[in-house]
């Protein structure tokens, strides 16, 4: 690696690092707009032309609030935490290819990697309930990461289902894989329990139990204040992102569309951002519309329903694998 | 040269860490800095070209065991430090395992130079690291990996008997 | 170094700016935010309620039993993986050698589902 690579390397991912606090804020600003219309509201309408620029508002606001912590809260962990969180779900950017020859980095085992790094955000949330010495903060935290390793494992198996098809686990060979089919219908299967799984990964309605606030106050991040909570916001959003853009890379083509191999740059990325955009939008939605389910269902769910199902997912995508070659 | 230099950062933070897990006064510091010191050993792996084997560290070991060990401390929430239980008798022991653990350690990697740069030499072949170890698992040792299945299913039962309510 | 492990340089960049980023972030608002805490203020929110006892009491140990479950699959899904990559050359063989894996693993699977392993309550 000469200094230039290195130089150009850095330059791209500071880009893409800066763009995801932004991108964070629309899509909050996004969500509060769709919610209010689902619940016949406007949504913010004050900050700018059709409060678009309330994401902004929400930063100051977020920076110049006072961080308080806890009298008998472990400080240290109290105040690591979120960036415990924070750090790993924004790290997996650098494997998610955005469009053609777009990705920040591409290796081996991409894909393995990327769901390695963002299991490790798990602990920002187990050790900021735990520090918070709030017994909200504790049980949010606990059932967080019960939560989510059950629906890692099930995640993982659907994952197998798409790198026999693809027959790598490198992220931008299994999008040019898709080229002639998207996994999503050779596999529906498989796409089905990757998105249950992924929703319950990322604390989502229905699966919100973490933070539910008719019994848990606000969950782990019921103590957190200005920039603790903002980090730990910033944390599950880049989660959510990364996951609507693994459905799209995964299981609905990734950057490819219509002539997108041929043009790439602009054009392949604008497909990957509307995909992704839509995956976000179906997050959105299913937070305005689904009940919560309780957590022996989400339990039962993940360890007696998904479980079987990937599996049979894998017999089905293996079985056509070995014998279609 | 950027190699080397990589390979003493990964050593020093895996080495650190380590040092820390065991001098900590809170068992969840504890944790945390064995989280640390595996992603080290990660970094380690990776750097030899045992990608796999480096995702495979952060996935089960940085991320499954570590929950693990951390629901146990939640599950006992210990008030007062260990150390307090340990007898003179018991550090010595301690001292003793943790001695003949060491000359084993240096006794293997005097003698496995040669096995220990064999993982690599796939990558020249032009085959990827994760082909390559597939094709030695799933074609030469069938018989390790199936047994493998009946090791994991013990486990499984063992589990049980633990859950298992009076 | 190999071509292949130069691939990750990016990711660890990526993590130590990522991290930088995060603690601006905190550091940022100490010049400009109030800090004036009071005995009140640091009390743990519990709806109103005045806090009894400590808040790190034992946990159950379904969640412990449950992480160890993960530990024991999560173990068979890391076989998966070489497999999975290899499966067009391994064929019908490889499909087989799978199955029986994974049938036997199943086997605990049931035994574990019959006698309440999987139960949460």
């Amino acid at each position: 690696m000469t200094p230039a690579d290195l130089l150009f390397v850095l330059l791209k991912i500071l880009v893409v690092l800066l763009l995801i606090p932004v991108t964070v804020g629309f899509c909050t600003l996004a969500e509060r707009k769709i919610l209010g219309r689902i619940q016949l509201r406007f949504g913010p309408n004050r900050a700018g032309p059709f409060g678009l620029l309330q994401w902004m508002a929400d930063a100051v606001k977020l920076i110049t609030k006072e961080y308080l912590i806890p009298g008998e809260a472990d400080k240290a962990l109290f105040v690591i935490a979120p960036l415990l969180t924070m750090v790993p779900a924004v790290t997996v950017f650098a494997l998610i290819p955005f469009g053609k020859g777009m990705e920040i980095t591409d290796v081996n085992v991409g894909i393995l990697m990327l769901v390695a790094i963002s299991s490790l955000g798990t602990y920002g949330i187990i050790f900021g309930g735990w520090a918070s010495n709030s017994k909200y903060s504790l049980l949010g935290g606990l059932r967080s990461a019960a939560q989510m390793i059950s629906y890692e494992l099930s995640m993982g198996l659907a994952l197998v289902g798409v790198v026999m098809m693809a027959g790598t686990m490198s992220l931008v060979e299994i999008v040019e894989s898709q080229k002639g089919l998207w996994f999503i219908v050779a596999q529906p299967l498989g796409f089905i329990v990757f998105f249950i799984s992924g929703v319950a990964e990322t604390n989502r309605l229905p699966f919100d139990m973490p933070e539910a606030e008719g019994d848990l106050g606000a969950g782990y991040h019921t103590e957190y204040s200005a920039m603790g909570f903002g980090l730990f916001q910033l944390g599950e959003y880049s989660a959510i992102l990364t996951m609507a853009a693994l459905m799209t890379t995964l299981f609905c083509g990734g950057w490819g569309g219509p002539a997108a191999a041929a043009l790439g740059g602009a054009v392949s990325l604008g497909y990957f951002v509307l995909k992704t955009s839509f995956f976000v939008f179906v997050f959105i939605w299913m937070r305005g519309t689904l009940p919560r389910v309780r957590y022996d269902q989400l339990m039962a769910l993940g360890w007696k329903v998904l479980l079987p199902l990937s599996l049979l997912n894998i017999l089905w995508v293996a079985g056509y694998v070995a014998l279609r070659g | 040269m950027m190699g080397t230099a990589l390979f003493f950062v990964f050593a020093a933070v895996t080495l650190a860490a380590a040092v820390l897990v065991i001098t900590s006064r809170s068992v969840v510091y504890s944790a945390l800095f064995l989280i640390l010191s595996f992603l080290g050993v990660a970094g380690l792996f990776i750097l030899q070209g045992a990608e796999f084997l480096g995702a495979v560290q952060i996935l089960l070991y940085a991320g499954s065991i570590v929950v693990m060990f951390v629901f146990v401390v939640m599950m006992v929430n210990l008030k007062e430090p260990l150390v307090q239980q340990w007898t003179a008798f018991r550090s010595v022991g301690a001292y003793l395992l943790g001695g003949l653990m060491l000359v084993e350690l240096f006794w293997i990697a005097g003698r496995a130079r040669g096995w220990l740069s064999a993982p690599s030499s796939g990558i020249e072949t032009g085959e990827g690291h994760v082909e390559m170890l597939g094709k030695v698992i799933f074609r030469e040792h069938i018989l390790p990996f199936e047994l493998l299945s009946l090791v994991l299913l013990t486990a499984i039962f063992g589990l049980l008997v633990i859950g298992r309510r009076k | 170094m190999n071509e292949a492990v130069v691939g990750y340089i990016p990711i660890l960049l990526f993590f130590g700016l990522a991290a930088a980023l995060g603690v601006t972030m905190l550091v940022l608002g100490i010049i400009v935010r109030p800090s004036s805490p009071n005995p009140v203020k640091k009390i743990p929110y519990e709806c109103g309620n005045v806090p009894t006892g400590d808040a790190r009491g034992q946990v159950r140990s379904r969640y412990y039993l449950f992480a160890m479950l993960l530990v024991l699959f999560d173990v068979e899904v890391i076989f998966l993986f070489p497999w999975a990559v290899n499966l067009r050359s391994l064929g019908l063989f490889g499909f087989i050698e799978m199955a029986i894996f994974l049938g036997i693993l199943l086997l605990g699977y049931v035994y574990l589902w019959r006698n309440g392993g999987l139960e949460w309550d």
